[in-house]
């Protein structure tokens, strides 16, 4: 008989796959992956659910899976989060240290978190996450911990990840029409760092690139807190779509001429190459051009990076990333990719590894399974948190009003 | 002291601090080649865009820093300095017309010694101040007389830097517009969307410098470099002239596979080309290319194919040069030249036009008195007195004389309607107005063959 609480399950409904993976925790705490499902995601477009009615077989195919892998009943999730409407913005928050003897306390800092966490965005919207930054104390930057400090002043910043409501509550509708809870829902860029960045790596300061089949997801780690978030919804999908066209070949095929033979640098020895392509009989239907192929592939892949390049440049962040750059998605399987992303964010590139974490080697190695194994990740902490304090912390609060507004929503 | 060891020559870079204007010898017997291009840089402007040209050793080799001592911002790093004016010695007044003026004609013979066998003369100065504005006219005549082919190039003030400025600046353009073969205008308020609300004012003017260093690099290419297709400055200048010697030079880099559609939308969006407009109505366009021996046939074609189409019906002449050094770079230089201005325009352009015809007829003969103290006069009225009743004659002339001020062109519909596949139906990805769901090759004109 398994311990429900040990079990911690994360699902990704992505635009090409649905997957689920299942973490368990070890008797000495650690956690391990143990089961694995995927099916391929058919309702999805641009991250977000299309037809519900699609996406939930899929989803129930990959629930199935993972159940028979890990050999446990899985009850609950923590469902990732993704869309064009995702937005992220760094907010401050001030509160004056009002005791006599100007000693901050833990009161104090609730208040200050309070305060930062009280933003205007459109009623429309939810804030998916509320991530503490460092704390000011009477202006002196870094403070990881004001408690016991003295000051008059204390603030500080945290980065707000949000979302329109209705489009949020989609999946979640989906995940509970199979009778499932979901624990929390989560930004899956932020899930993916989770998976892919070591300590250090947070530290010194990293870009984590998650290419999906319809969004393209980003996060910068400096100094160990997260700094920026992004999402643009173009992905991989994008890039079949553009070789069907430029190629004049069906969508299908165009999505396997990508996989078997498409690249993102175009190279001198390309150059004039054609691929006969065959038919189900094995006869020749058409010829291709390689070099067409590639040249395709390359200036959207080089577009991407190099929008992602401004948006951060804008923000203000390239010069924190120390570590490099790591891709992860299914995205980052195309070839020659880190090199092209060398080229245009001009900083060491390379395919991110899951090593946080143990268990499955299969999936550990793939980068498509980044989200979800991030997922657990964060679940993994959620359940520390709660067995660490009997009182639910606010941002979870505010979380589980939002899972009751949705069950609410469903029931009418 | 021996003879040659006088000699402005860009071997002793400090043979010409002195304030004193060293004496020419008559004859120097080992006297080093003269360098092909010499820059003089008038001013703190014309000597801060020579600063930033130390990039390009042979360029920054023969350049001259032309400064009031104690009067400019940049300390010059060229070759050779020419001071005018000790500013800390004598104060404020002594950057008065009349004070540049004699300086200059101090320093003629110094200034002629160095254009000698000079090809071509490059003088670089930001109007409206006293010093660019007096001295570059001047020493521009000076490199003709010495029979070098003569470009200024010439930033023109911020409207925030008031009328007077705006005033003497243009007054200085059409002087130097007499006395140099080619004059490349940068009005620094076109580059005004190129900087952001944060940007510095230090910030803002080394960009406008920056601007105008990346003119003259480009104009200096053709002379400097390895060409493929020669684009001969004086023939350019002959074509411009017959305009109007006035041009804008615009230039733009781009790398990767798909540099030269890159290059070609950088400097459609240009500000100095008002975004493209000053290009449909240009009498003369020159696309200058330079890049490293990678550059194709086929990628030329298709960027010429590319500009014929953005300027149908505009004269296009092309010149291509090798510069190794870019890497995978392709530089793209445009030298629009700038149509002269129609009499009717100069009649109805109001006050400001008619001060600048004015300070065009102010005192022809003497090259160095441009702006006399005292000869401002009135400044002009406010109000235009009406025009007198046309006659019936007059109407039908000026009615057969009218030409059509810019070519009118008919809009043409998208022959291709772009498909956008599977994303037909859903949300669109806009992004800075750019729908992302077209593919990218499309939307960058990335040719397939």
């Amino acid at each position: 008989m398994f311990d429900p609480a040990s079990i911690i399950v994360g699902l990704e409904i992505g635009t090409s796959k649905v997957c689920a993976v299942v973490g368990e925790f070890n008797p000495d705490g650690a956690l391990n992956i143990v089961g694995l499902g995927q099916a391929r995601s058919r309702g999805v477009r641009k991250g977000e659910i299309t037809d519900p009615q699609t996406a939930e077989e899929d989803i129930r195919q990959a629930i199935v899976e993972a159940e028979q892998m890990a050999d446990v009943e899985i009850r609950s999730v923590f469902l990732g989060v993704t869309g064009g409407h995702l937005r992220g913005f760094n907010n401050r928050g001030v509160h004056p240290v009002v005791s006599a003897d100007r000693e901050i306390t833990e009161e104090d800092v609730q208040d200050v978190i309070k305060n930062a966490k009280a933003i205007n965005i459109p009623t429309e919207n939810h804030v998916i996450h509320a991530i503490r930054q460092h704390f000011l104390v009477d202006g002196q930057d870094g403070i990881v911990n004001p408690v016991g400090m003295l000051g008059s002043r204390v603030e500080v910043d945290v980065h707000v990840v949000h979302g329109r409501l209705n489009r949020l509550q989609n999946p979640i509708r989906v995940v509970k029409g199979l009778q499932l809870e979901v624990d929390d829902i989560v930004f899956n860029g932020l899930a993916s760092s989770l998976a892919l960045l070591t300590n250090e790596q947070k530290e010194l300061g990293s870009l984590v690139i998650d290419i999906g089949g319809g969004t393209t997801d980003y996060v910068v780690y400096a100094n160990g807190i997260i700094k920026h978030t992004g999402v643009l919804a173009v992905g991989g999908d994008h890039v079949s779509n553009d070789l069907a066209y430029g190629l004049k070949v069906p969508l299908g095929r165009a999505e396997k001429l990508k996989i078997e033979h498409g690249s993102a640098l175009l190279e001198e020895a390309d150059k004039g190459r054609m691929i006969t392509l065959s038919s189900e009989l094995g006869l020749p239907m058409k010829v291709v051009n390689l070099e067409h192929l590639r040249r395709i592939m390359s200036v959207r892949l080089e577009e991407v990076f190099q929008l992602i390049a401004q948006d951060l440049e804008q923000a203000g962040v390239m010069e924190y990333l120390r570590a490099g750059v790591f891709l992860c998605g299914g995205g980052s399987r195309i070839p020659q990719i880190a090199r092209l992303a060398e080229q245009v964010l001009r900083m060491p590139v390379s395919v991110g590894k899951t090593n946080s974490i143990s268990g499955l080697k299969s999936a550990l190695d793939q980068p498509e399974f980044a989200t979800a194994i991030g997922l657990v990740k964060f679940g993994s902490f959620q359940q520390r948190k709660k067995t660490s304090k009997p009182w639910l912390p606010e941002s979870l609060k505010s979380i589980g009003q939002f899972l009751r507004g949705a069950k609410g929503g469903s029931s009418r | 002291m021996n003879a040659s060891s006088d000699q402005p020559t860009l071997a002793q870079p400090g043979a010409a601090s002195a304030a004193a204007p060293a004496p020419i010898p008559a004859a120097a017997s080992v006297a080093p080649p003269a360098p092909l291009v010499r820059l003089f840089g008038v001013g703190g402007a014309g000597i801060s865009v020579l600063n930033r040209l130390t990039g390009d050793a042979a360029l920054a080799g023969c350049s001259v820093a032309v400064r009031a001592e104690g009067g400019c911002r940049e300390a010059p790093q060229v070759a050779e300095t020419i001071p005018l004016l000790n500013l800390s010695a004598t104060g404020l007044v002594a950057t008065s017309a009349d004070r540049v003026r004699a300086a200059v004609v101090e320093q003629a013979p110094r200034v002629k010694a160095l254009c000698a066998g000079v090809k071509v003369v490059g003088v670089v100065a930001g109007l409206g101040g006293h010093l660019g504005t007096i001295a570059a006219p001047a020493i521009a005549a000076m490199g003709r007389e010495s029979g070098a082919f003569v470009i200024a190039f010439a930033a023109m003030p911020f409207e925030c830097e008031g009328s007077l400025r705006m005033r003497t600046a243009e007054a200085g353009l059409l002087r130097l517009k007499e006395s140099a073969d080619l004059v490349v205008c940068q009005p620094n308020q076109k580059l005004i969307p190129l900087m952001g609300d944060n940007t510095s004012l230090v910030e803002t003017f080394n960009t406008t410098n920056q601007q105008l260093a990346a003119a003259i690099t480009a104009a200096c290419q053709g002379l400097m470099s390895e060409t493929v297709i020669g684009l001969p400055l004086s023939d350019l200048c002959e074509l411009v002239r017959q305009q109007g010697n006035e041009c804008v030079w615009v230039t733009g880099e781009a790398h990767g596979p798909n540099r030269g559609a890159e290059a070609v939308d950088k400097m459609l969006v240009h500000p100095m080309l008002e975004g493209g407009a000053l290009l449909k109505v240009a009498p003369l366009v020159a696309v200058s290319l330079a890049a490293d021996a990678s550059l194709t046939m086929a990628e030329v074609s298709r960027l010429m194919e590319r500009i014929h189409a953005e300027l149908p019906g505009v004269p296009v002449v092309m010149g291509a040069a090798l510069r190794p050094d870019l890497g995978d770079r392709l530089r793209l230089s445009l030298m629009v030249a700038v149509p002269a201005p129609s009499e009717q325009d100069q009649t109805f352009a109001g006050p400001q036009a008619a001060t600048c015809a004015a300070a065009r007829t102010l005192d022809s003969n003497n090259p160095l008195s441009l702006v006399s103290p005292g000869s401002a006069g009135r400044p002009p009225s406010r109000f235009v007195a009406p025009p007198p009743a046309a006659t019936a004659e007059t109407l039908d002339h000026l009615r057969r004389q009218r030409k059509p001020a810019t070519r009118l062109r008919q809009g043409q519909l998208p022959l291709e309607i772009i498909s956008k596949g599977r994303f037909e139906k859903s949300e669109p990805t806009i992004h800075r107005g750019e729908d992302l769901d077209i593919p990218t090759y499309i939307r960058r004109h990335v040719s397939l063959n």
